[in-house]
């Protein structure tokens, strides 16, 4: 097979599989939810919030320093990054937004709901047989499975987060006239949170990917990923810091993360900040864990599924 | 065993499932062209053979070859045709997706896959519903769409298990006359079943298997001669005079009267097939039917069956 042949097997897999996630009534309901929790944050808790670093700018702005600028444009990216990644935003927005639900929880689900089944039911439904007995890689469906996955979640997320913020930062800095000095780099930096969180979404989508190759059933893979997503993050947040226990456990692995990250060392660069509540993780390790997250569970379902299909 | 014109080599193949022997020692060769049934009640080791020859399960000893290939080849499974016994096909989907679908993992392009499963469809006689939702579909529509889908790359060897399994009389008539129509046009079917009487109807050779052994084999005509039995169906315008006349013949054995005709079980079939028209017709009476009584397939299979569960 060459190359062409095979490029061309992938993509027409991958826009059926994109089809099939898109079309599916779990991504429909999950995204209507998830995208109703964040207009309810963007129009009610946002903009107060938004006022106050707005005044930060013009403190900043101010001062007429691009060494400045760039440094304040480094923490509200980091801000935002922080802020998505840490339980602190759900408990707030839990309690602030009109809506009075986790937004996050919904976007898990989906992530759950969607790959739970993804190996499981195809081999309860002897489906997996089949599309083994034609000539593709056994490993090379599976990731293209999850490849196909990737890709609307990550639309998803960047329709939901970058965009707004996008907006909300742009109309923010238009009366002060540094626009466009700072869109370039506020949205590269909006861009990267984009990604971490679509990354933390894909660790939990890997972990569910991982159950379903153990097992004929997706209940059960559903079962193992929340109880894996959940358990560890109820325990490590009862154990840091028993008055949010339940807050944390809705905020999952996002607050395992959290907690996680209170153990290592704060960046010394956003010391002077006054976010000092804020404990910044290395950037480094994150991304190392975060991949890990990825990788690990998705290659060790590829080796389950190859143990278990060609025994 | 000559290697070359065959389609499939199995030799000395054993597979176990812990300490149940699946498959204890079988050999068995499919010459191209041909339709090749495999039968055998179930737990016979059908099912694990064709995983095998599909590249989905690792013989613990033996050589299979497929095509000249090892079974797990990229490329011989590119020359395959699968249709599985127990499927659950995506109710969701149209038959034209699946088709298409099926047609990227066989590495078609968007156009041939298109086009190719429209012919098979209108082939099959499913064009109308080539849009409609797979739910919507009957179990022979379900079963001539696998069909369908197992044609999708032009394959030169099919792999048909329990191709007839849950479908009505109509339906079962409706997929060996497309499986008559392959073999026309040359392709290698190897059909995995347990009814024999029906494979029969399609068949150019015959395996028994029975405990993951090769009990009876061969070609399907010759294994009929083995259906002839020692007993004589006739009738006459007086039975009860022919019955008092053959019970004084030594060649015969029993005389069973059954509706309206005689049931005689002789000794030397060769010499009664020309002593009992002779006294019949010197004592005068007429001759209305005298035939050998020959035993079905069927019964010849469930007679091998009986004895090896006497072993």
């Amino acid at each position: 097979m060459n190359w062409r042949t095979s490029i061309s097997q992938t993509i027409n897999l991958v826009r059926v599989e994109i089809g099939k996630v898109l079309t599916s009534w779990s991504f429909f309901v999950l995204t209507l939810f998830t995208t109703g929790f964040f207009m309810g944050f963007l129009f009610s808790e946002y903009p107060q919030r938004f006022s106050t670093d707005y005044g930060i700018i013009r403190v900043l702005i101010g001062s007429k320093t691009s060494d400045e600028i760039i440094k304040f444009l480094s923490y509200y990216s980091m801000l935002q990054l922080r802020e998505l990644l840490s339980s602190q935003l759900v408990l707030r927005l839990f309690s602030m937004t009109y809506m009075g639900f986790n937004g996050g929880i919904f976007a898990i689900l989906l992530v759950i709901l969607q790959t739970c089944g993804n190996i499981a039911r195809d081999r309860a439904q002897g489906m997996l047989l089949l599309y083994f007995s034609k000539p593709i890689l056994r490993s090379k469906l599976l990731m293209v499975r999850f490849a196909s996955f990737v890709i609307p979640l990550f639309i998803l997320v960047f329709a939901l987060h970058t965009i707004p913020l996008m907006l909300l930062a742009s109309y923010a800095l238009i009366p002060n006239g540094i626009l466009l000095e700072c869109l370039p780099g506020l949205f590269s930096l909006v861009f990267i949170g984009t990604l971490i969180l679509t990354a933390f979404l894909l660790a939990i989508g890997s972990i569910t990917y991982l159950f379903s190759s153990l097992t004929d059933n997706p209940s059960l893979a559903l079962l193992g990923s929340l109880l894996v997503t959940f358990v560890p993050t109820y325990i490590g947040a009862y154990t840091t810091d028993p008055g949010r226990s339940r807050m944390d456990l809705e905020a999952c692995l996002l607050s395992l993360y959290t907690h996680v990250m209170k153990f290592t060392p704060e960046k010394h660069t956003f010391r002077i900040m006054p976010i000092t509540w804020y404990n910044f993780p290395q950037p480094g390790m994150a991304a190392i864990m975060l991949l890990s997250a990825i990788i690990l569970p998705l290659l060790l379902a590829c080796i389950i599924v190859e143990i278990r299909e060609f025994k | 065993m000559v290697e070359k014109g065959q389609a499939i080599i199995v030799e000395g193949l054993h597979y176990s499932y812990s300490k149940v022997k699946a498959l204890d020692g079988i050999s068995l060769s499919v010459p191209y062209g041909t339709v090749f049934a495999l039968i055998g009640p179930n737990g016979a080791g059908k099912t694990t053979l064709v995983k095998i020859l599909l590249g989905a399960l690792k013989p613990k000893s033996g050589r299979v070859t497929v095509l000249g290939r090892d079974p797990r080849d990229i490329e011989a499974k590119a020359k395959i045709g699968f249709l599985p016994e127990r499927v659950n096909l995506p109710g969701d989907w149209s038959a034209l997706k699946f088709m298409s679908y099926i047609g990227y993992l066989c590495r078609l392009s968007r156009r041939e896959a298109r086009e190719r499963s429209l012919d098979l469809l209108r082939w099959m006689g499913l064009e109308e519903n080539a849009e409609d939702l797979i739910k919507s579909f009957s179990a022979g529509m379900k079963q001539r769409l696998l069909i369908a889908q197992s044609l999708i790359n032009d394959p030169e060897l099919l792999i048909y298990d329990e191709p007839t399994s849950n479908l009505d009389a109509l339906g079962r008539h409706e997929v060996l006359e497309k499986i008559r129509e392959l073999k026309e046009e040359g392709k290698t079917v190897f059909l995995s079943g347990h009814v024999l009487s029906e494979v029969e109807k399609v068949s150019d050779y015959v395996v028994i298997m029975s405990h993951g052994r090769v009990i009876l084999e061969g070609e399907l005509e010759k294994l009929k001669t083995r259906g002839l039995t020692n007993t004589f169906e006739l009738k006459t315008n007086d039975l009860q005079r022919t019955e008092e006349l053959l019970s004084g013949l030594n060649s015969v054995i029993n005389i069973m009267r059954v509706r309206d005709h005689l049931e005689v079980e002789v000794k030397d079939s060769s010499q009664a097939s020309k002593e009992i028209p002779r006294v019949l017709v010197e004592a005068g009476l007429e001759l209305l039917r005298f035939n050998r009584v020959k035993r079905s397939l069927e019964e010849i299979f469930l007679k091998l069956l009986e004895e090896e569960e006497k072993r």
